[in-house]
């Protein structure tokens, strides 16, 4: 029923070709179908390498009605194992073997879970925050150079990402990553990941949340004001906004309160507090 | 550069061009951003590249870089997770950024005016996914199923030119017709009001470390957060220090914890 033009084996071409229309994996989503037009594109050439038009239908249509979403970035991985897998179903076509196109929904299936968490937990949720962290730091001391090195640094990371997904993915296959999780490794990287956002957290938290109490008060026999804030410092230095942002955690994380919420009322009490004097 | 962009500075604003230069710039900056953010993802959506190079085109590089670092700050760990909308950074240090330039209000009168304009960003997100996306997505069902491989590939290009207008549209708006509205606004703000919407713009940055602590899943590594604290507080270390160190730590523990495995088999 099925027929292949003539089978060969992808080429570098054919795999670049391939890493270009996958940029529009998230471009348009919508709620029913996520990213899956997105992928569509990205199988477009092995349609043109293998198949004619009736076949390129049925199978467009396919991937176009099942549901996708996984992080984008990281759906370079998922993409370069499908189409290993397109790879093999193309040439038990052209040898007249028996194949299913059920395994593509099952890989699929199987890894946009575990890829969304890494790609949002590492990427998103630790390098990014961690380097424009650091970029705002240098730009808050006037470096002119912050902004491009941010975008330097993310551009080189999300290209490798992208670059070894569809490469390395297609070479390797489905295996790579259950022997990745079998073997603890990606606990590990993550845990390793997780450390160095806590650590840089706690830096950036004393540092950049930047405010001073303005209660002050004079000492019978001195002449100078004493403020609250220089004993607070004389005992802890920095505590304040450091627990202050413990404390907006612990809002977020057990009392549920939306960040959106947060920042509405905590603009109102800060531009209260200043104008009573008790903030500086 | 500077110099030709003083010159330039100086005859719009003698104030018979309007503001169609800045508008038209914020936009632009803005609308590749988006575009951006849907293909590339090289980050230039964040407010640390958008302030700064809006800020850059309009003629003052180091307020655009003032203002970009302390919004980014604010939202540093937005996180897109599926269908939920987040604030947008990108609209709000954009027009911040042209409005404190163009309008020249304090900058932390402009930082503070972001976070309205940030949440109202968030509704373009929700428009761009729940409204335009499920028309934009359905146009690629008939080719598709007429095997129209190119036409496929047409519709994302046609959604993204729909959805960048989506987001330049309303900033070009903002910026040109919002700049006279806003410095009359703050004319007539009694300098400690100004001066508290600063500190007030100053406390949202525990927010966006909070939001980065709470997607942290590794709950027993809680207590680097002090270690990260005695290094600023005790040590003054400042942040590439820091960032070293920790790395350095990561990398011993992932070593550490292989040997364990190791002895475990």
């Amino acid at each position: 029923m099925t027929n292949v033009k003539k089978f060969e084996k992808l080429t570098k071409k054919d795999l670049w070709k391939i890493y270009f229309r996958s940029y529009w994996i998230r471009t348009v989503n919508c709620p029913d179908r996520m990213q899956s037009l997105g992928l569509t594109c990205a199988i477009t050439p092995i349609l043109e390498k293998y198949y004619n038009t009736e076949e390129s239908a049925e199978i467009m249509t396919r991937y176009l009605e099942e549901y996708f979403l996984t992080n984008p970035i990281m759906s370079y991985w998922i993409i370069g194992i499908i189409v290993s897998i397109e790879e093999k179903i193309a040439q038990a076509i052209s040898e007249s073997k028996e194949f299913s196109r059920d395994i593509i929904s099952a890989v699929k299936t199987a890894l946009m879970g575990p890829l969304a968490a890494i790609g949002d937990g590492l990427y998103n949720g630790t390098l990014r925050p961690v380097v424009a962290g650091v970029a705002c730091s240098l730009a808050l001391d006037g470096n002119a150079f912050a902004p491009f090195l941010f975008v330097l640094i993310m551009a080189s990371v999300n290209i490798f990402i992208r670059y070894t997904g569809i490469f390395v993915g297609h070479e390797q296959g489905a295996n790579f990553f259950e022997k990745l999780q079998s073997s603890g490794a990606l606990k590990r990287i993550i845990e390793a990941a997780n450390i160095v956002a806590f650590i840089v957290v706690g830096s950036f938290a004393t540092t950049n949340v930047s405010f001073k109490l303005g209660i002050k008060w004079m000492e019978h026999a001195a002449e100078n004001y004493t403020t609250l804030q220089s004993v607070i410092d004389g005992i802890m230095p920095g505590i304040l906004p450091f627990m202050f942002t413990i404390f907006t955690w612990w809002l977020i994380e057990k009392k549920r309160i939306k960040p959106i919420t947060l920042i509405v009322v905590y603009l109102i009490i800060g531009i209260l507090l200043s104008y009573l004097g008790i903030l500086v | 550069m500077l110099n030709f962009q003083q010159k330039f500075l100086k005859k719009y604003r003698k104030g018979d061009e309007k503001m169609l230069y800045p508008a038209l710039i914020t936009s632009l900056i803005v609308g590749l951003g988006i575009i951006d953010e849907l293909t590339l993802q090289w980050q230039t959506t964040r407010a640390i590249w958008t302030g700064p190079i809006v800020g850059l085109l309009l003629g003052d590089f180091e307020t655009g870089l003032l203002i970009g670092a302390t919004i980014e700050l604010m939202f540093l760990s937005n996180v897109i997770v599926g269908a939920a909308g987040i604030p947008d950074v990108t609209i709000s240090s954009g027009i911040a950024v042209a409005l404190a330039i163009v309008s020249d209000i304090p900058t932390d009168m402009a930082i503070a005016l972001a976070v309205p304009v940030a949440i109202f960003g968030q509704f373009m997100s929700t428009i761009r996914f729940s409204v335009l996306g499920v028309p934009l997505a359905h146009l690629a069902d008939k080719p598709a199923s007429e095997g129209n491989i190119k036409a496929v590939l047409r519709t994302p290009k046609f959604g993204l030119f729909i959805i960048s207008l989506l987001y330049i549209i309303p900033t070009f708006i903002a910026v040109y017709f919002g700049a006279d509205l806003v410095a009359s606004l703050v004319d007539k703000m009694p300098v400690e009001l100004i001066n508290a919407f600063g500190v007030g713009s100053r406390l949202l940055a525990a927010i966006g470390f909070a939001m980065l602590l709470s997607m942290l899943k590794s709950r027993k590594l809680t207590p680097f957060l002090i270690f990260g604290y005695v290094l600023a507080a005790y040590f003054k270390l400042n942040i590439i220090g820091t960032v070293l160190i920790a790395l350095v730590i990561a990398s011993l523990y992932i070593v550490f914890n292989k040997k364990e495995v190791e002895n475990y088999d």
